[in-house]
């Protein structure tokens, strides 16, 4: 039997059952839009994350912390493992506690060591710093903000004005979130004018934590705990584009350390004798980043690249694209499931049809043939209506979440549809369809030509 | 054209085992002359069906031999049998078979299109066959716009247009009024003559029976006797 001939009997046989062929689609095509649309969303969603903390986190910068362990790594296997990696060996002063982290200052000769490291162009503290609040100079609004030291691993890139100079002191740059929060239209408007940062001093503490401990008190029980507070005013330099940071309030490391200082109350923080808990390291190279990784580890230390928090923000991303991938496999098997029903009834419907065939001379194997290629055909139906459908919802998601949640931000795809994802998804498809219809099929194929033939 | 020459050697055939098995045919043994027709007469349950489909290898003997022009064709697997039925024998029913969704010239291409044939010439050919069997003005009626006789003769013609060795046909006069039975027993006569087809027919009707040259009578799966016309 020629192919063409093959496939013109089985859509023959679909029309002629359209009712029960339609409901097929349907079902695959509910399957086929929930794999196109979680593939979607996870490609789009693991493009924006990579996007975002490549474009935010400059990758020359690492974290490096004293300890053999960092503390980003400590508390990401504390709490959800190490995602399919082998348990690492633990020396004697490690442990699996969160809690039993050891935070220490750097020694004045680690620092130097540091310093000394080939390829390592800078070496800066890692500066702790809160903001109360931001507001206009002379203005009673005020506003939250996260404030940024320059140097912290966080790019700046700048939509309107400019960045910091060597000799920025009392100067910011703000998200450009922040030109809509001050009633401003256009960044000229914004840039050049003085801001007030307030700094609430938070004594007693190592990094501050105590003092969000004492706002929490303040919450809970509305009681004020008198603390002293500086306004520090800066002029506004420059805006940053927009992005996930809309909150953000770049300072110079000056300013940065001046902040912190205060913050913590402590005025020897960040000179030789306490440089810092944690330091930033820039590398002269981005291709460098690796040996200077391997360098720093040998030396006893610990960091952190853009790769390290990138690959735990996917990891933790892969147990949500899991639970999705799922859902949409249920769908898709429900869908497969009603194909083999279809198939189970048409091939004992078409009893005496399969029996005229057979006597007619064709062959067990064509019978099979024909009702696989019904299912084939069910599923690629159902797999394109599944994929155009997604992609038309798709689009619109995105519009709508492009004019809502993420105006502004030039037009992000969270629905991202590479050019393999529809022949995945009709393969997925496909593949549930035939094997769904691989049973019925072989019955078809099994049946006795004489038995079928008396079959009314 | 030419028909093929047939030889049963002790064709055995039981359904079922045990104590309900049941012996369909019991060691029959014949030879069918290549362009002869045979008329094949019994009663319900002689074996007559039974003995048409291990001929034209819808079925298997339990034991014995089957030829068809030197070839044994007992031992064919599925696949073999299934090229055979298409390649040398024709089958008419007595409900016709026909598929219903498809129209008069679409059942008669069936067979070229289970062949391989191309869409044209496909058509061709089932029209003339349509054609011969006086039906060119109703191919493109489906079956239940025709009448049983009409059914019946592009049945004929699903079963004439591979123009096969062997038209095995059986009780093809049983859905039909004596007149529409006669009727297409002289289409299946003439054809018969003019192609020089083997052709079995089998039938419990000693009238459609009267039209072959040779009569072959079973009883309970035996052969019992055999007639020629005008012996």
């Amino acid at each position: 039997m020629r192919a063409s001939d093959m496939c013109m009997m089985a859509l023959r046989d679909l029309k002629r059952h359209w009712v029960r062929t339609l409901l097929n689609l349907i079902g695959i095509g509910i399957g086929a839009l929930a794999i196109s649309l979680v593939l979607s969303l996870s490609t789009g969603l693991r493009y924006f994350i990579h996007h975002q903390v490549t474009t935010l986190a400059d990758p020359k910068v690492m974290q490096v912390f004293p300890t053999k362990q960092s503390p980003l790594s400590f508390v990401t296997s504390s709490i959800i493992g190490r995602l399919g990696k082998p348990p690492r060996k633990i020396d004697e002063s490690g442990g699996m506690n969160p809690g039993a982290f050891n935070l220490r200052y750097f020694k004045p000769s680690e620092i130097t060591s540091l310093k000394e490291t080939p390829h390592i162009a800078r070496v800066t503290p890692g500066v702790l710093v809160f903001i109360d609040w931001i507001a206009l100079e002379g203005s009673s609004d005020r506003f939250e903000g996260v404030c940024i030291p320059e140097g912290e691993g966080f790019k700046m890139d700048i939509a309107a004005g400019r960045g910091f100079t060597e000799n920025s002191g009392r100067e910011v740059v703000l998200s450009y979130k922040y030109l809509e929060a001050f009633g401003f239209k256009r960044p000229e408007e914004l840039i050049g004018k003085n801001v007030v940062l307030s700094v609430t001093k938070c004594p007693l503490t190592i990094g501050g934590t105590v003092g969000l401990l004492e706002r929490l008190f303040e919450w809970l029980f509305k009681r004020e705990i008198k603390s002293d507070n500086i306004r520090i005013t800066a002029k506004v330099v420059g805006l940053v584009k927009h992005s996930l940071l809309s909150m953000a309030v770049f300072v110079p490391s000056r300013l940065g350390l001046e902040i912190a200082r205060y913050f913590l109350d402590d005025p020897s923080l960040h000179t030789k004798e306490k440089f810092a808990l944690v330091v930033n390291v820039t590398v002269d190279d981005e291709k460098n980043i690796e040996e200077v990784r391997k360098a720093i580890e040998k030396k006893g230390m610990s960091c952190i690249t853009v790769e390290d928090r990138l690959g735990f923000l996917l990891g933790l991303f892969f147990i949500v694209e899991i639970g999705l991938g799922v859902f949409a496999g249920i769908a898709l098997l429900v869908a497969g499931l009603g194909i083999g029903n279809t198939l189970v009834s048409s091939v004992y419907e078409r009893r005496q049809e399969i029996g005229i065939m057979k006597a007619l001379g064709t062959r067990s194997g064509q019978i099979t043939n024909l009702f696989c290629l019904e299912a084939v055909l069910l599923g690629l139906g159902g797999g394109i209506l599944g994929c155009v459908i997604a992609f038309v919802l798709a689009s619109i998601a995105d519009t709508i979440i492009n004019l809502t949640f993420a105006e502004g931000w030039g037009g992000v795809t969270f629905f991202l549809f590479n050019w393999w994802l529809p022949f995945l998804t009709l393969a997925f498809c496909i593949g549930c369809a035939l094997l769904a219809g691989a049973y019925p099929a072989l019955n078809a194929g099994r049946l006795d030509p004489i038995r079928s033939l008396r079959e009314e | 054209m030419s028909g093929a020459k047939i030889i049963l050697e002790n064709i055995h055939k039981r359904y079922g085992s045990g104590e309900t098995s049941v012996d369909a045919i019991r060691g029959i043994s014949l030879v069918i002359e290549a362009g002869e027709f045979v008329a094949v007469v019994g009663s319900s349950g002689s074996g007559k069906s039974t003995l048409l489909h291990i001929i034209g290898a819808l079925d298997r003997p339990t034991s014995g031999r089957l030829f068809v022009d030197g070839k044994d064709i007992s031992k064919m697997d599925d696949t073999d049998a299934a090229k055979f039925r298409n390649e040398t024998v024709g089958f008419v029913f007595q409900n016709f078979y026909l598929q219903m969704h498809l129209t008069a010239i679409e059942n008669v291409e069936l067979p070229l299109l289970i062949r391989g044939v191309s869409p044209d010439k496909r058509r061709k050919l089932a029209k003339a066959a349509l054609d011969a069997v006086g039906l060119s003005e109703r191919i493109l009626h489906r079956p239940n716009q025709l009448s049983g006789g009409e059914c019946q003769r592009v049945a004929i013609a699903r079963a004439m247009v591979t123009e096969p060795k062997i038209l095995l046909a059986d009780e093809p006069t049983g859905n039909l009024d004596t007149a529409r039975g006669m009727e297409i027993m002289r289409i299946i006569e003439r054809l018969n003559k003019e192609r020089l087809m083997t052709t079995i027919v089998v039938t419990h009707d000693s009238a459609v029976a009267a039209i072959a040259r040779r009569r072959i009578y079973l009883c309970d799966g035996v052969i019992v006797r055999e007639e020629y016309a005008g012996v």
